[in-house]
């Protein structure tokens, strides 16, 4: 018995560099802690909300059906989308990479402006936010988690909950960076109240991501608790979304059971807001399509096309469970991060970080999309292992 | 889209709800609760005046507005309009009116309803609402009044 | 984080040496025989170890001196030792104590002999046993597992087996769900659990302990293997306790990351060692990975077949 491959591996799968941060974040215990109280609370939530409500899971079913369908066409659902729009007297974009994603918002933005933004990954991944204000305008996150990461300039620590490593005086002491002074976690969201009331009422643009868009009707479907994204969608006179192409559904029904998945995957359900944009009369819509990737995914990897990003893989991981959103890409962290990583930016992001995945699979069996994520995860490692056996 | 398609749709749902009402209002109404919403149910359509003139003297930034349609569990109200959601978004007190004819027996027809009115009078957007605004975004300690208002009030009118 | 490429170049070279991953004797792997009695039976069905209960003390030896190394500059020399290791045994310089190895090969002889007396006729043969190249697979090594399945493959089916009975998770997918995929094998596979299940009877004893129940990630998410393990403990008269998170919800060991990164594996381990302890004093597992991972953390479990034999000789195992 023997392997028939005698050639050395040169280096391995490449160097492990920039693994350090790894355990950096493992002997930063507010991280872990963070995750497990944020776990803690919403693991509960999501099994009474699937134990309330049981057509939630006849809705996750239905709809990973209707998305493989869309994922295998999506020149077709874009092209639909795109029409759709523009009936509707939307300014529509089509970007093909981060960068060209960058420079059509930063030509519609152009500087000196105010924008305020709705916590959004997608404009995480094409580094919309220093590009901005690199452009010469001021730009303000409004999600009160993603506020904080923002002014502490570092990386949100997970999708939903960005800022769930940081106890309360950490935020406090953070906040007062920018002259928001509150002695608790209560006093700290009211004086954000007032001061991001300020922003808005003076934002010439407003940015979002989007949760589900339905080409039947050219809509953004939105959904949230705060009510920072009803307001950085409706106030400003001009609103800007980014929508990923996987995003995209046939229809408003599919629109609306994707964003009820969501939410009660992600723990809170139903969720305070929902917020549909058709069209923005008085104002102006503008619509970026953003492909970076998407569209040219292997087989295997295609299904992580398929999340509706609920974070629940994240908290579930035992990895991520030590790390936060530092185990992974540069944007996307945790299980689904590693495909998400690798669709785009590329293997090379997430070389190193696929092979401390455990593959003990509780990403796939919590997965509202029942997306093999353990699956996508070997299929890169393999990827990774035959790049260096080259 | 086929608006007498949907409007047809919406009245069958109508009858399954006026069939069942009692039930019905009483599941809206705990659903409501359960996301710590403030609820009454009245017979009194007056009752919005009296809501009106109390704001008025609280003199408080607070909003009574007309639910366009209401999915009955979860308990999610929807309106239509930009000036409408820009002015429920900014209250302090969110006062919200709903006919008990408007309640849908699930959230896809609740939806639709408020579509079906939203092309009507040509509104662009449709919002929700469920609960006051909230947020746990500093070590997960739940408060009430992020961005939105502090409290969401929904009276059902039969 | 140890090198992926750098393991990969480890196994693959022990493996052309020796057909095991740690590049062991085969005398080692092979102690645990000593005292069974005749090893023939029916020669279609044969008992496959999979050798991994006789790797796991190795596993354990060496993932102790890669902890102590990781994350500073000293990871050289483990990747000097991966040079090395084409000429020397790396196994000369560490050694294993006699009692850790006798508690793996203990279980071995257990699982053989509850087999044998639930009358199951099998035989077991040295040269149709080996290892199943799943940790070539897990590192994402396809070529050098395909051709490793292929020969164990061939080995098999060249020997007419018909029916193989596994004994760990990991070899049980590997041979069960992979090998059909990428070597075309043909023969029925499946757990010594599986096949208890249906031939342990009931009510053999009463009141024995209550027992926490480790589901491996394996058998519980890849392979379907959850009730199995508790009809034959109930049966066997224990009261079967299940922690927070069981079933298909169980929490990993951490030990598949154990030569990746022994740090991250045992800070996984602690954290299901809390879930284990705070729901009982005595837990079982069903892989001796899970066990071995545990043990290094300082937490000491059953071995499934260690309650089943004990059961099954009216004496609890006595506590390690």
């Amino acid at each position: 018995m023997g392997c028939s491959r005698s050639k050395e591996i040169q280096g391995g799968c490449g160097e492990v560099t920039g693994m350090e941060s790894i355990y950096t974040a493992l002997s930063n215990r507010p991280v872990r802690d963070g995750i497990r109280r944020t776990r803690e609370n919403l693991s509960k939530n999501v099994k009474e909300n699937l134990k309330k409500y049981p057509f939630l899971k006849k809705y996750a079913r239905e709809l990973r059906d209707v998305k493989l369908k869309v994922i295998n066409d999506l020149d077709f659902w874009i092209d639909r989308s795109i029409k759709k729009l523009e009936e509707n007297g939307a300014r529509v974009f089509y970007a093909r990479d981060s960068e060209s994603a960058r420079r059509i918002v930063a030509e519609i933005v152009g500087s000196g402006k105010t924008v305020v933004k709705a916590k959004s990954v997608v404009s995480e991944e094409i580094g919309l936010r220093d590009h901005l204000e690199d452009m010469g305008n001021e730009v303000w996150e409004t999600d009160l988690g993603e506020l904080i990461v923002q002014v502490n300039n570092e990386k949100p620590m997970h999708m939903i909950v960005p800022a769930l490593h940081l106890s309360e005086d950490e935020v406090i002491r953070i906040l007062e960076r920018v002259g928001i002074k509150g002695k608790n976690a209560e006093e700290c969201t009211d004086k954000v109240r007032l001061f991001l009331r300020e922003k808005f009422l003076k934002a010439d643009f407003g940015i979002s991501g989007c949760n589900a868009f339905s080409a039947e009707s050219g809509s953004i479907f939105l959904i949230e608790n705060e009510g920072n994204i009803r307001l950085s969608t409706s106030v400003p006179e001009k609103y800007i979304a980014i929508v990923g192409v996987e995003k995209i559904v046939p229809d408003d029904e599919h629109a609306i059971k994707s964003i009820m998945v969501q939410s009660a995957y992600f723990g809170t359900f139903p969720p305070s807001y929902i917020n549909v944009i058709r069209n923005r009369q008085p104002g102006e819509l503008c619509v970026v399509f953003l492909d970076n990737g998407r569209k040219s995914t292997d087989e295997i990897l295609k299904e992580q096309l398929l999340c509706v990003r609920c974070g629940r893989c994240h908290l579930e991981c035992p990895i991520f469970q030590l790390t936060g959103n530092v185990w992974g890409g540069e944007t996307y962290g945790g299980p689904m991060g590693m495909g998400w990583s690798a669709i785009t930016s590329g293997i090379s992001s997430i070389e190193n970080e696929v092979f401390l995945s455990c593959l003990c699979g509780k990403c796939r069996i919590v997965c509202p999309m029942e997306i093999n994520i353990p699956r996508i995860i070997l299929h890169l490692r393999k990827l990774a292992v035959r790049q260096t056996a080259k | 889209m086929d608006l007498n398609h949907l409007r047809n749709e919406i009245e069958e749902k109508r009858k399954m709800v006026r069939e069942d009402m009692d039930r019905y209002i009483d599941i809206f109404v705990r659903s409501l609760k359960a996301s710590s919403s403030e609820v009454e149910v009245t017979t009194d359509p007056e009752v919005v005046e009296k809501y009106r003139r109390d704001i008025q003297e609280d003199g408080g930034n607070s909003i009574v507005t007309f639910a366009d349609s209401a999915s009955v569990s979860p308990a999610i109200l929807f309106f239509t309009g930009l000036e409408q959601e820009i002015s429920t978004a900014m209250a302090d007190h969110h006062i919200s009116v709903i006919l008990a004819e408007d309640i849908m027996p699930d959230v896809i027809s609740a939806y639709r309803l408020a579509l079906l009115k939203s092309i009507e009078r040509g509104h662009g957007v449709i919002f929700g609402s469920s609960s006051a605004s909230k947020t746990a975004d500093i070590e997960g300690k739940l408060v009430w009044g992020a961005h939105g208002p502090k409290r969401f009030r929904v009276v059902v009118v039969r | 984080m140890f090198r992926p490429g750098k393991l990969i170049e480890l196994l693959e070279s022990n493996m052309a040496r020796t057909g095991n991953p740690l590049g062991l004797k085969r005398s080692l792997l092979s102690e645990w025989l000593r005292g069974l009695p005749d090893l023939k039976g029916r020669d279609d069905t044969i008992l496959f170890t999979g050798l991994m209960y006789q790797l796991t003390p190795y596993i354990e030896l060496s993932t102790k001196y890669l902890q102590k190394i990781e994350n500073s500059s000293l990871e050289k020399l483990f990747y000097f030792y991966v040079k090395l290791s084409k000429y020397v045994n790396p196994y000369r310089f560490l050694t294993l104590r006699g009692s850790d190895m006798e508690r793996y090969s203990e279980s071995l002889r257990r699982i053989f002999l509850i087999l044998k007396k639930s009358g199951i006729d099998f035989t077991y043969r040295e040269d149709l046993d080996g290892y199943s190249g799943i940790l070539l697979y897990d590192l994402g090594d396809d070529s050098a597992f395909s051709s490793h399945a292929q020969e164990i493959s061939d080995l098999l089916e060249n020997a007419d087996v018909k029916k193989i009975i596994t004994v760990d998770p990991h070899t049980t997918y590997a041979l069960k769900v992979l090998y059909p995929e990428y070597s075309g094998l043909k023969v029925e596979v499946a757990s010594y659990l599986e096949i208890l299940a249906d031939v342990i009877d009931k009510g053999r004893m009463e009141n024995l302990n209550e027992v926490v129940i480790h589901d491996s990630c394996y058998y519980a998410r890849y392979l379907d293997i959850i009730e199995h393990p508790r009809k034959i403990l109930e049966n066997m008269g224990y009261r079967v306790v299940e922690p927070e998170n069981s079933r298909e919800m169980t929490s990993c060991c951490g030990g598949p990351i154990e030569s990746i990164s022994p740090v991250f594996s045992r800070e996984i381990a602690e954290s299901r060692i809390e879930e284990l302890s705070s729901a009982g004093k005595k837990a079982v597992t069903m892989c001796p990975i899970c066990m071995g991972n545990f043990e290094r953390c300082g937490f000491s479990t059953h071995d499934i077949s260690d309650l089943i034999f004990g059961g099954m000789n009216g004496s609890e195992p006595s506590q390690e």
